[in-house]
């Protein structure tokens, strides 16, 4: 069975999965042991929003990558380095 | 959620006097910190493509492997750097001091597992020290109260409140009425 580039989509998925973790963690906290405040509950919303905008926009990113395509690609390693040799 | 007039353990006749955390000076420094490392991908990006021949953007967008790879790194990155300030307010947030008419109650939150409180009767009180250090606390007025009791154990410590010399001075009258409320309980 090949590599594909998918392992590197699990990884993000991994990822998304502590951040999501940690955020129900803090989330949990405010709602548990803050106060009843306007300040509050608005730094809440205004996170839940923003990390679900940024959530959407990176899948909405990455489902326009080919994930079936093998890991590594040879071909393009050459043109890689060659972006980071300076202009002279 | 909790409400501003519950305090734990309320005893008969107890009143909150003020509630009180950090400066917002303290979180607007730190939240500048996670500001600049955000703004660090864009200059890398901006810093490579103006060095090279080939247009970064360019560059990724025709390899499917790297651009797979640009993508999760940088999603990655923000999403911790959204996490991170996100937990650094609920950890600056929750640490409420409150004064009540007999006591002074420390919540502090350590850490998302790590949750504080602590109690000192007014009374117990023997020494009150502010201390406001640096430029930005003196402009904008915030500082440390330190708080002594006769007891041997470490002082109470109110790091970076606002207005710290009107809460030593509310304490120091608290500490007098609950003194003069032991030495006369029949007043």
């Amino acid at each position: 069975m090949a590599l594909t580039l998918a392992i590197i989509y699990y990884v993000f998925l991994v990822a998304v999965f502590v951040f999501v973790l940690y955020s129900l963690f803090n989330i949990y906290h405010l709602l548990r042991f803050g106060f009843l405040s306007v300040t509050n509950v608005s730094i809440i919303l205004f996170y839940i929003i923003v990390s679900s905008l940024l959530l959407y926009f990176a899948f909405s990113q990455l489902l326009t990558i080919d994930w079936s395509q093998p890991l590594m690609n040879f071909d393009g390693m050459l043109d890689f380095y060659k972006t980071f040799i300076p202009k002279i | 959620m909790i409400s501003r007039t519950h305090i734990p353990d309320q005893r008969e006749g107890e009143k909150i006097v003020l509630h009180f955390r950090r400066h917002w000076f303290i979180f607007f420094n730190l939240f500048l910190v996670y500001f600049g490392l955000s703004l660090l991908p864009v200059i890398v990006v901006i810093f490579l493509g103006v060095n090279n021949n080939v247009s970064i953007f360019d560059f990724i967008n025709n390899n499917e492997f790297v651009k797979a790879v640009a993508l999760v790194i940088g999603f990655v990155y923000y999403l911790a750097m959204l996490v991170f300030t996100f937990t650094m307010w609920t950890e600056n947030y929750l640490d409420v001091w409150t004064l009540t008419s007999e006591r002074i109650i420390n919540r502090e939150q350590k850490g998302l597992f790590n949750r504080v409180v602590s109690e000192l009767g007014l009374s117990s009180i023997q020494d009150i020290t502010v201390e406001q250090k640096g430029i930005f606390a003196t402009i904008l007025q915030y500082g440390d109260v330190y708080v002594q009791t006769a007891a041997e154990k470490e002082r109470f410590i109110f790091q970076k409140v606002p207005n710290p010399y009107h809460i030593s001075k509310i304490i120091q009258e608290l500490n007098e009425q609950a003194k003069h409320r032991q030495n006369y309980p029949n007043l």
